[in-house]
């Protein structure tokens, strides 16, 4: 069965989005991010740029994959924030 | 105390009355601008001396709030920023015949928020700036995400769509200079992109010319409102009934988000909005015309200009660009706004309050007998209205910084707002990235620097840690629950 015009829509529409964030973050290669500590004009434009490609992605995904998607999401921020961050030894 | 009467003086009400009704025009009109236009009266004031001179600026900048809606609601193009939250139900209002409710209903919103926001002034300005002192860059950076995240759920379409489109917005918001560096980004050699996109030209684009590229597109689903006994015009009991809620929730909001540092009216009025959308108890109604989000809103927006004069008159901060003018006519006039002011001049501070329970009167007087006319606007066949609408957002965006540059962008936000339509992607989050997008990379920015480049600081008060838990339930809740459901219903079959 083809998926309803709505969903096909909605994933024409995640997949531009994509396009524009790939095209932003490839634009804003240009510009310096520099340290956390003195930040460059880069560093923002990437965290937009790249928020922007994650919520494309997600928009386009449906039924398991979006809460596959989140657990892996959630995993993978945990193991960054209290592994190579915090230094707590995890099992 | 008796220096509030000061406001009752011949000369003083003529400046209170010159003022809002320069603020009224100001506000309808898309384009110039509150700030803009206190900037063009400034020498005039100067030679009106301080406080009829102050209080003829006041006037324009509360003045402007009143008018903003007017446009918002008839033809859907927001007389300034704080607005553009007006259009999603005002115009649907204006489209099923009752212009004339949603804009009384806003006259009265705005008068009780302005009100309201006068009496907390006179009483609580010492101890709430001391409140706003306490935000540095790192709660203020905590409480942007926060309040984008609630908001991205504005028209109560898919949240991720609404997500993107704040991030679109935030995108767009780093074209021109870097707030801090200076470095000129995203502008592609372009000499008119290098102060940034404005912002009037984006929105007249997303939502003016989009209207009308939508009405030449399908001519037959624009019905022309017809027009309706002068009784009509005014709001029904229901409706009043109705907007008291909504009006008094967006009072408390607006002043107090008035009180934070950045524009204020704007994020109170999404505030009032998103807040609207959820505890309401006609929330399922709003996003189709419903008079709630247009009285919410409206309400905020003036309870919010209010707050913002906190900040200003306690310690002589200004921030917003009307506020910062306002400050700019206060040193010409050798009033020097602070601590000190009450001591050294009180009759321009109480002269100045009590003005603007005197504006706000002159403004309700103002604005409902005029109701009839502004609401006959939306009964013009659109093949009259539209081509006026479209010149009127021309000479909106080209106006702004005198730029043909800004005109191509109201016409590439048009063509945007039209597709992003049809797609199902609305474009009031994409304007509130707009907005936020240069108080969050600077709040961001000057965090880490203070923090050395540790992220830590982020959440190194309590306020900003609070702040920023929240936004991680608002993000995770939603899809949480939708996959806890789809479990539930894979287990059930």
């Amino acid at each position: 069965m083809s998926p309803r015009p709505a969903a096909r829509r909605d994933h024409w529409s995640a997949l531009g989005l994509a396009v524009l964030a790939l095209g932003y973050l490839l634009a804003g290669r240009r510009y310096p991010l520099d340290t956390l500590a003195t930040p460059g004009p880069g560093i923002f434009p990437l965290a937009a740029g790249l928020a922007l490609l994650a919520l494309a992605v997600w928009q386009g995904l449906d039924g398991w994959w979006r809460p596959a998607a989140l657990a892996l999401a959630v995993t993978a921020a945990s193991r960054l924030l209290f592994g190579t961050w915090l230094g707590v030894p995890l099992p | 105390m008796s220096d509030l009467f000061v406001a009752l003086t011949p000369a003083n009400l003529l400046a209170c009355f010159a003022g809002v009704v320069l603020g009224t025009i100001v506000g309808v009109l898309p384009g110039l601008g509150p700030a803009g236009a206190m900037a063009l009266v400034l020498p005039l004031t100067i030679k009106l001396g301080p406080t009829a001179g102050l209080i003829m600026l006041a006037g324009i900048y509360y003045g402007s709030m009143y008018g903003g809606s007017t446009t918002s609601i008839l033809v859907n193009v927001p007389g300034e920023a704080a607005s553009v939250v007006t259009t999603i139900d005002g115009y649907r209002l204006a489209r099923k015949g009752r212009a004339g409710a949603a804009l009384a209903i806003a006259a009265i919103a705005s008068f009780v928020a302005g009100t309201f926001s006068v009496v907390a002034l006179q009483l609580a300005a010492p101890f709430v700036a001391r409140l706003a002192l306490a935000f540095g860059p790192a709660e203020y950076f905590a409480f942007a995400l926060l309040g984008v995240t609630l908001l991205a759920n504005l028209t109560g379409g898919a949240r991720a769509k609404s997500l993107a489109m704040v991030v679109a917005g935030i995108m767009l918001s780093t074209v021109g200079m870097d707030p801090l560096g200076g470095t000129v980004r995203f502008t592609f050699d372009v000499a008119g992109a290098q102060a940034g996109l404005s912002f009037i030209a984006v929105t007249a684009g997303l939502f003016g010319v989009a209207e009308v590229l939508a009405t030449i597109a399908a001519p037959a689903d624009f019905a022309p409102v017809a027009r309706v006994p002068f009784r009509a015009l005014y709001p029904s009991r229901e409706e009043l009934r109705r907007s008291v809620p909504p009006m008094l929730r967006g009072t408390v909001l607006g002043f107090l988000v008035g009180l934070v540092p950045g524009p204020a009216a704007t994020i109170a009025s999404f505030v009032s909005y998103g807040v609207e959308k959820r505890v309401s108890r006609y929330r399922h109604e709003i996003g189709t015309g419903a008079i709630e989000g247009v009285a919410g809103p409206e309400a905020a927006n003036n309870a919010a200009a209010g707050g913002g004069m906190i900040p200003l008159l306690a310690l002589g901060l200004p921030f917003t660009p009307s506020t910062a003018v306002l400050l700019s006519g206060m040193l010409l006039m050798s009033v020097t706004p602070g601590p000190f002011l009450l001591r050294d001049h009180p009759q321009v501070f109480w002269g100045v309050i009590g003005s603007f329970y005197i504006g706000n009167v002159m403004l309700l007087l103002l604005n409902l007998p005029l109701v009839g006319i502004f609401a006959r606007v939306a009964t013009i066949p659109p093949r009259y209205l539209m081509p006026g609408v479209l010149v009127l957002c021309s000479v909106a965006a080209y106006s702004d910084n005198n730029n043909a540059f800004d005109v191509w962008v109201m016409v590439g936000a048009g063509v945007l707002g039209y597709a992003m339509r049809g797609l199902g992607y609305d474009p009031a989050p994409l304007v509130l990235g707009l907005v936020l997008g240069p108080v969050l990379e600077r709040s961001l920015l000057q965090a880490l620097t203070i923090g050395r480049g540790d992220p830590r600081e982020l959440w190194s008060s309590a306020p900003a840690a609070i702040m920023l838990v929240a936004t991680a339930v608002v993000l995770l809740a939603p899809a949480a629950r939708a996959g806890l459901r789809l479990w539930t219903r894979e287990r059930a079959s």
